[in-house]
Protein backbone atom coordinates (compact mmCIF):
# COMPACT_ATOMS: atom_id res chain seq x y z
CA UNK A 1 0.00 0.00 0.00
CA UNK A 2 1.49 3.32 -0.88
CA UNK A 3 0.09 6.87 0.68
CA UNK A 4 1.38 10.36 0.46
CA UNK A 5 4.10 11.06 2.94
CA UNK A 6 2.14 13.63 5.96
CA UNK A 7 4.98 15.99 5.75
CA UNK A 8 4.36 16.76 1.81
CA UNK A 9 0.90 17.66 2.43
CA UNK A 10 -0.55 21.44 3.30
CA UNK A 11 -2.58 22.13 6.05
CA UNK A 12 -5.94 22.32 5.91
CA UNK A 13 -8.22 25.14 6.64
CA UNK A 14 -9.36 23.85 10.47
CA UNK A 15 -5.25 23.54 11.06
CA UNK A 16 -4.86 26.90 9.24
CA UNK A 17 -7.41 28.48 11.44
CA UNK A 18 -5.99 27.22 14.71
CA UNK A 19 -2.22 28.48 14.04
CA UNK A 20 -3.77 31.63 12.73
CA UNK A 21 -5.88 31.91 15.83
CA UNK A 22 -2.67 30.90 17.97
CA UNK A 23 -0.89 33.60 16.35
CA UNK A 24 -3.33 36.28 16.48
CA UNK A 25 -3.58 35.46 20.75
CA UNK A 26 0.14 35.35 21.14
CA UNK A 27 0.44 38.53 19.30
CA UNK A 28 -2.65 40.07 21.14
CA UNK A 29 -0.53 39.11 24.44
CA UNK A 30 2.65 40.61 23.48
CA UNK A 31 1.38 43.77 22.31
CA UNK A 32 -0.53 44.33 25.87
CA UNK A 33 2.16 43.50 27.41
CA UNK A 34 4.10 46.47 25.32
CA UNK A 35 1.21 48.71 25.97
CA UNK A 36 0.99 47.88 29.52
CA UNK A 37 4.93 48.51 29.71
CA UNK A 38 4.30 52.03 27.70
CA UNK A 39 1.63 52.99 29.77
CA UNK A 40 4.20 52.82 32.92
CA UNK A 41 6.64 54.09 31.40
CA UNK A 42 4.94 57.34 30.67
CA UNK A 43 3.42 57.27 34.36
CA UNK A 44 6.96 56.63 35.31
CA UNK A 45 8.23 59.49 33.26
CA UNK A 46 5.47 62.07 34.54
CA UNK A 47 6.22 61.22 37.98
CA UNK A 48 9.97 61.99 38.11
CA UNK A 49 9.04 65.15 36.12
CA UNK A 50 6.46 66.16 38.78
CA UNK A 51 9.12 65.19 41.70
CA UNK A 52 12.22 67.14 39.61
CA UNK A 53 10.05 70.30 39.62
CA UNK A 54 8.88 70.15 43.42
CA UNK A 55 12.92 70.15 43.88
CA UNK A 56 13.30 72.66 41.96
CA UNK A 57 10.45 74.71 43.78
CA UNK A 58 11.93 73.33 46.78
CA UNK A 59 15.23 74.58 46.52
CA UNK A 60 14.88 77.70 45.16
CA UNK A 61 12.71 78.67 47.15
CA UNK A 62 14.35 77.69 50.53
CA UNK A 63 17.02 79.61 49.04
CA UNK A 64 15.06 83.18 49.80
CA UNK A 65 13.36 82.06 52.98
CA UNK A 66 16.15 80.45 55.21
CA UNK A 67 19.04 83.16 55.02
CA UNK A 68 15.99 85.97 55.19
CA UNK A 69 15.95 87.93 58.35
CA UNK A 70 11.95 88.12 58.62
CA UNK A 71 9.28 87.91 56.36
CA UNK A 72 7.97 91.58 55.63
CA UNK A 73 4.26 91.19 54.45
CA UNK A 74 2.37 88.87 52.55
CA UNK A 75 -1.07 89.41 50.38
CA UNK A 76 -2.72 87.09 49.08
CA UNK A 77 -4.95 89.33 47.21
CA UNK A 78 -1.63 90.40 45.29
CA UNK A 79 -0.01 87.33 45.43
CA UNK A 80 2.82 88.39 46.70
CA UNK A 81 5.12 87.62 49.92
CA UNK A 82 8.24 90.43 50.91
CA UNK A 83 10.73 88.63 52.40
CA UNK A 84 13.57 90.69 54.12
CA UNK A 85 16.62 89.08 52.70
CA UNK A 86 19.88 90.38 54.16
CA UNK A 87 21.17 93.71 56.30
CA UNK A 88 24.04 94.94 54.32
CA UNK A 89 23.82 99.00 53.41
CA UNK A 90 22.09 99.93 56.62
CA UNK A 91 21.96 97.89 59.65
CA UNK A 92 18.66 97.28 61.39
CA UNK A 93 16.80 98.89 58.48
CA UNK A 94 15.30 97.50 55.42
CA UNK A 95 16.29 98.62 52.27
CA UNK A 96 15.59 98.63 48.58
CA UNK A 97 18.27 96.41 47.57
CA UNK A 98 17.57 94.04 50.76
CA UNK A 99 14.01 93.21 49.72
CA UNK A 100 12.66 90.17 47.85
CA UNK A 101 8.96 89.49 46.81
CA UNK A 102 8.56 86.23 45.87
CA UNK A 103 4.90 86.99 43.42
CA UNK A 104 2.58 84.12 42.49
CA UNK A 105 0.90 85.03 39.47
CA UNK A 106 -2.66 82.57 39.24
CA UNK A 107 -3.30 83.39 35.58
CA UNK A 108 0.02 82.56 33.85
CA UNK A 109 0.82 79.69 36.70
CA UNK A 110 4.59 80.89 37.94
CA UNK A 111 6.35 81.92 40.78
CA UNK A 112 8.71 84.19 40.06
CA UNK A 113 11.03 86.42 42.72
CA UNK A 114 11.60 90.02 42.11
CA UNK A 115 14.31 92.73 43.75
CA UNK A 116 15.47 95.71 42.82
CA UNK A 117 18.41 95.76 40.45
CA UNK A 118 19.48 99.31 39.53
CA UNK A 119 21.07 99.91 36.03
CA UNK A 120 24.79 99.03 35.51
CA UNK A 121 25.29 101.96 33.84
CA UNK A 122 24.83 104.00 37.09
CA UNK A 123 28.44 104.10 39.16
CA UNK A 124 28.30 102.56 42.52
CA UNK A 125 27.92 105.86 44.27
CA UNK A 126 24.69 106.75 42.54
CA UNK A 127 23.18 102.74 43.40
CA UNK A 128 24.48 104.01 46.67
CA UNK A 129 22.20 106.54 46.98
CA UNK A 130 18.91 105.38 45.14
CA UNK A 131 19.02 102.49 47.76
CA UNK A 132 17.13 104.15 50.12
CA UNK A 133 15.66 103.20 53.38
CA UNK A 134 12.05 101.31 53.40
CA UNK A 135 9.96 102.38 57.34
CA UNK A 136 9.00 98.82 58.38
CA UNK A 137 5.56 99.94 58.29
CA UNK A 138 5.28 100.43 54.28
CA UNK A 139 4.10 98.64 52.08
CA UNK A 140 6.79 96.87 50.49
CA UNK A 141 4.63 95.33 47.30
CA UNK A 142 3.51 98.65 46.29
CA UNK A 143 6.99 99.95 46.65
CA UNK A 144 8.26 96.94 44.72
CA UNK A 145 6.07 97.81 41.77
CA UNK A 146 6.94 101.32 41.82
CA UNK A 147 10.75 100.42 41.51
CA UNK A 148 8.99 98.33 38.74
CA UNK A 149 7.65 100.83 36.87
CA UNK A 150 10.41 102.74 36.75
CA UNK A 151 12.30 100.10 35.26
CA UNK A 152 14.23 99.18 38.59
CA UNK A 153 13.74 96.01 38.88
CA UNK A 154 14.95 92.05 37.88
CA UNK A 155 12.70 89.28 38.03
CA UNK A 156 13.56 85.18 37.64
CA UNK A 157 11.52 82.36 37.06
CA UNK A 158 10.65 79.90 40.38
CA UNK A 159 8.93 77.88 38.63
CA UNK A 160 6.09 77.41 36.18
CA UNK A 161 3.15 75.45 35.71
CA UNK A 162 2.60 75.96 39.43
CA UNK A 163 -1.58 75.89 40.22
CA UNK A 164 -1.75 77.50 43.34
CA UNK A 165 0.18 78.54 46.13
CA UNK A 166 -0.62 79.77 49.36
CA UNK A 167 1.88 80.80 52.37
CA UNK A 168 1.13 80.05 55.94
CA UNK A 169 3.37 81.17 59.21
CA UNK A 170 3.90 79.61 62.29
CA UNK A 171 1.16 80.75 65.27
CA UNK A 172 3.86 83.21 66.38
CA UNK A 173 3.42 85.19 63.56
CA UNK A 174 -0.40 85.84 64.37
CA UNK A 175 0.72 89.32 65.73
CA UNK A 176 2.38 89.92 61.97
CA UNK A 177 3.86 87.56 59.55
CA UNK A 178 7.23 89.63 60.68
CA UNK A 179 7.15 87.23 63.93
CA UNK A 180 7.35 84.28 61.84
CA UNK A 181 10.06 82.01 62.44
CA UNK A 182 8.95 79.45 60.18
CA UNK A 183 7.01 80.20 56.70
CA UNK A 184 5.13 77.31 55.24
CA UNK A 185 4.17 76.82 51.02
CA UNK A 186 2.10 74.56 49.56
CA UNK A 187 1.71 74.62 46.14
CA UNK A 188 0.25 71.99 43.29
CA UNK A 189 2.07 71.42 40.03
CA UNK A 190 1.04 70.53 36.73
CA UNK A 191 2.36 68.39 34.27
CA UNK A 192 0.76 68.26 31.03
CA UNK A 193 -1.82 71.10 31.17
CA UNK A 194 -3.53 69.47 34.96
CA UNK A 195 -2.57 69.78 38.22
CA UNK A 196 -0.89 66.86 39.13
CA UNK A 197 1.04 67.06 42.65
CA UNK A 198 0.79 68.77 46.06
CA UNK A 199 4.22 70.42 46.91
CA UNK A 200 5.40 71.41 50.24
CA UNK A 201 8.33 73.95 51.58
CA UNK A 202 8.80 74.45 55.35
CA UNK A 203 11.29 76.72 55.99
CA UNK A 204 12.60 77.94 59.05
CA UNK A 205 14.17 81.63 59.53
CA UNK A 206 17.00 80.75 62.47
CA UNK A 207 18.12 84.54 62.06
CA UNK A 208 15.29 85.89 62.01
CA UNK A 209 14.40 89.26 63.65
CA UNK A 210 12.28 92.50 62.89
CA UNK A 211 13.72 95.54 61.38
CA UNK A 212 13.90 99.08 63.38
CA UNK A 213 10.82 100.91 62.89
CA UNK B 1 16.57 25.18 -15.45
CA UNK B 2 14.50 22.78 -13.96
CA UNK B 3 13.84 22.69 -9.86
CA UNK B 4 13.26 19.66 -8.53
CA UNK B 5 10.29 19.02 -6.01
CA UNK B 6 10.79 19.55 -2.60
CA UNK B 7 10.84 16.05 -1.08
CA UNK B 8 11.95 14.19 2.39
CA UNK B 9 12.94 17.00 4.92
CA UNK B 10 13.14 19.75 2.56
CA UNK B 11 9.68 19.91 2.05
CA UNK B 12 8.55 19.69 5.73
CA UNK B 13 7.10 22.62 8.04
CA UNK B 14 8.12 23.40 11.42
CA UNK B 15 7.72 20.24 13.40
CA UNK B 16 6.11 20.45 16.90
CA UNK B 17 9.40 20.32 18.97
CA UNK B 18 10.77 23.50 16.75
CA UNK B 19 8.01 25.20 17.15
CA UNK B 20 7.57 24.85 21.21
CA UNK B 21 11.16 25.80 21.29
CA UNK B 22 10.25 29.06 18.93
CA UNK B 23 7.44 30.08 21.27
CA UNK B 24 9.50 29.29 24.57
CA UNK B 25 12.91 31.50 22.94
CA UNK B 26 9.84 34.44 22.48
CA UNK B 27 8.65 34.06 25.54
CA UNK B 28 11.82 34.14 27.01
CA UNK B 29 12.50 37.50 25.13
CA UNK B 30 9.20 39.07 26.28
CA UNK B 31 10.14 37.88 29.73
CA UNK B 32 13.06 39.53 29.48
CA UNK B 33 12.34 42.71 28.32
CA UNK B 34 9.60 43.26 30.87
CA UNK B 35 11.78 42.50 33.81
CA UNK B 36 14.13 45.22 32.12
CA UNK B 37 12.00 47.61 32.19
CA UNK B 38 10.64 47.07 35.59
CA UNK B 39 13.76 47.38 36.81
CA UNK B 40 14.10 50.51 35.48
CA UNK B 41 11.12 51.67 36.46
CA UNK B 42 12.24 50.41 40.23
CA UNK B 43 15.19 52.34 39.96
CA UNK B 44 13.30 55.28 38.95
CA UNK B 45 10.99 55.38 41.65
CA UNK B 46 13.97 54.56 44.05
CA UNK B 47 15.67 57.67 43.20
CA UNK B 48 12.34 59.47 43.40
CA UNK B 49 12.12 58.56 46.65
CA UNK B 50 15.05 59.72 47.53
CA UNK B 51 14.65 63.70 45.92
CA UNK B 52 11.35 63.23 48.25
CA UNK B 53 13.37 62.27 51.10
CA UNK B 54 15.81 64.90 51.20
CA UNK B 55 13.47 67.28 51.07
CA UNK B 56 11.57 66.11 53.60
CA UNK B 57 14.53 65.97 55.74
CA UNK B 58 16.31 69.20 54.68
CA UNK B 59 12.60 70.64 55.96
CA UNK B 60 12.89 69.07 58.90
CA UNK B 61 16.16 70.37 60.08
CA UNK B 62 15.45 74.09 58.66
CA UNK B 63 12.14 74.19 60.99
CA UNK B 64 14.45 72.76 63.98
CA UNK B 65 17.02 75.48 63.10
CA UNK B 66 14.55 78.31 64.17
CA UNK B 67 13.24 76.41 67.28
CA UNK B 68 14.65 78.03 70.46
CA UNK B 69 17.70 76.38 70.87
CA UNK B 70 16.92 74.42 74.30
CA UNK B 71 14.21 72.57 72.94
CA UNK B 72 15.77 71.12 70.93
CA UNK B 73 17.29 68.28 72.78
CA UNK B 74 13.67 67.33 73.76
CA UNK B 75 12.91 66.26 69.98
CA UNK B 76 15.46 63.44 70.31
CA UNK B 77 13.83 59.86 68.86
CA UNK B 78 10.66 62.06 67.73
CA UNK B 79 9.82 59.82 64.92
CA UNK B 80 6.89 60.13 62.25
CA UNK B 81 5.44 56.77 60.99
CA UNK B 82 5.48 56.48 56.73
CA UNK B 83 2.74 58.46 54.97
CA UNK B 84 2.01 60.49 58.16
CA UNK B 85 5.16 62.95 58.02
CA UNK B 86 3.37 66.37 59.35
CA UNK B 87 5.67 70.42 59.61
CA UNK B 88 5.80 71.07 63.16
CA UNK B 89 2.85 73.25 62.71
CA UNK B 90 1.04 70.32 62.07
CA UNK B 91 0.19 70.39 58.14
CA UNK B 92 0.40 67.20 56.86
CA UNK B 93 2.95 66.31 53.80
CA UNK B 94 0.64 66.08 50.43
CA UNK B 95 0.53 62.58 48.90
CA UNK B 96 3.51 62.56 47.03
CA UNK B 97 5.71 61.81 49.75
CA UNK B 98 3.00 58.99 51.04
CA UNK B 99 5.76 56.48 50.86
CA UNK B 100 8.04 57.86 53.65
CA UNK B 101 8.30 58.52 57.08
CA UNK B 102 10.95 60.12 59.34
CA UNK B 103 12.96 60.09 62.65
CA UNK B 104 15.14 62.69 64.42
CA UNK B 105 18.19 62.09 66.39
CA UNK B 106 19.79 64.91 68.99
CA UNK B 107 22.43 64.79 70.64
CA UNK B 108 24.86 67.61 72.02
CA UNK B 109 28.31 67.92 69.96
CA UNK B 110 31.18 69.78 69.68
CA UNK B 111 33.16 71.37 66.46
CA UNK B 112 36.16 73.18 66.17
CA UNK B 113 36.73 75.86 63.91
CA UNK B 114 39.76 76.84 62.13
CA UNK B 115 40.21 80.99 63.04
CA UNK B 116 43.73 81.35 61.56
CA UNK B 117 46.95 79.76 61.15
CA UNK B 118 47.39 76.91 64.08
CA UNK B 119 44.03 78.62 65.70
CA UNK B 120 40.98 76.69 66.04
CA UNK B 121 37.85 77.17 68.53
CA UNK B 122 35.39 74.81 69.98
CA UNK B 123 31.91 75.22 69.62
CA UNK B 124 29.58 73.29 71.61
CA UNK B 125 26.14 72.75 69.73
CA UNK B 126 23.68 69.84 68.69
CA UNK B 127 24.14 67.49 66.00
CA UNK B 128 21.11 66.76 65.05
CA UNK B 129 19.84 63.96 62.04
CA UNK B 130 16.67 63.84 60.45
CA UNK B 131 16.43 60.32 58.50
CA UNK B 132 13.46 59.52 56.28
CA UNK B 133 12.59 55.92 55.82
CA UNK B 134 10.04 53.90 53.57
CA UNK B 135 9.66 51.44 56.50
CA UNK B 136 11.75 48.93 55.28
CA UNK B 137 15.08 50.80 55.47
CA UNK B 138 16.42 54.19 55.94
CA UNK B 139 16.15 56.38 52.48
CA UNK B 140 18.00 59.39 53.04
CA UNK B 141 19.88 60.81 56.01
CA UNK B 142 21.04 64.48 56.60
CA UNK B 143 22.75 65.62 59.38
CA UNK B 144 22.97 69.76 60.67
CA UNK B 145 25.43 71.08 63.50
CA UNK B 146 23.13 74.30 65.36
CA UNK B 147 25.50 75.91 67.44
CA UNK B 148 24.79 76.52 70.56
CA UNK B 149 23.66 80.39 70.90
CA UNK B 150 26.15 83.08 73.21
CA UNK B 151 24.82 83.25 76.78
Amino acid sequence: MTHAPRRARGLTLVELLLALSLTALAGLGTASMLAMIGQSTQADREGRSVVMRAHAIHSRVRAYLEPALCVLQNDPQRGGLAVWLMDQPGPGMVNLSEIRVLWFDAAAKTLTVERVAFPDAWPQSAKDLADVTVPAASDFLSVMLAQRALGYTSSQDVAREVWSAQWSFDPGASGGVANARRVLLTAQVGINGSAATGVLVAAGLPNQRRPAQ
Amino acid sequence: MQRDAPTGRDAAGFTLLEAVVAMALLALSVLALTQAVSAGQMQSQESQKQVLGTMAAADCLSEISALPYASIAALNGASEPVGQMRTRDGASYPSTYWPLGRRIAAAPATTTVSTGPGQTVAISGMQVTATVSDGKRDVVSVSVFIAEPAP
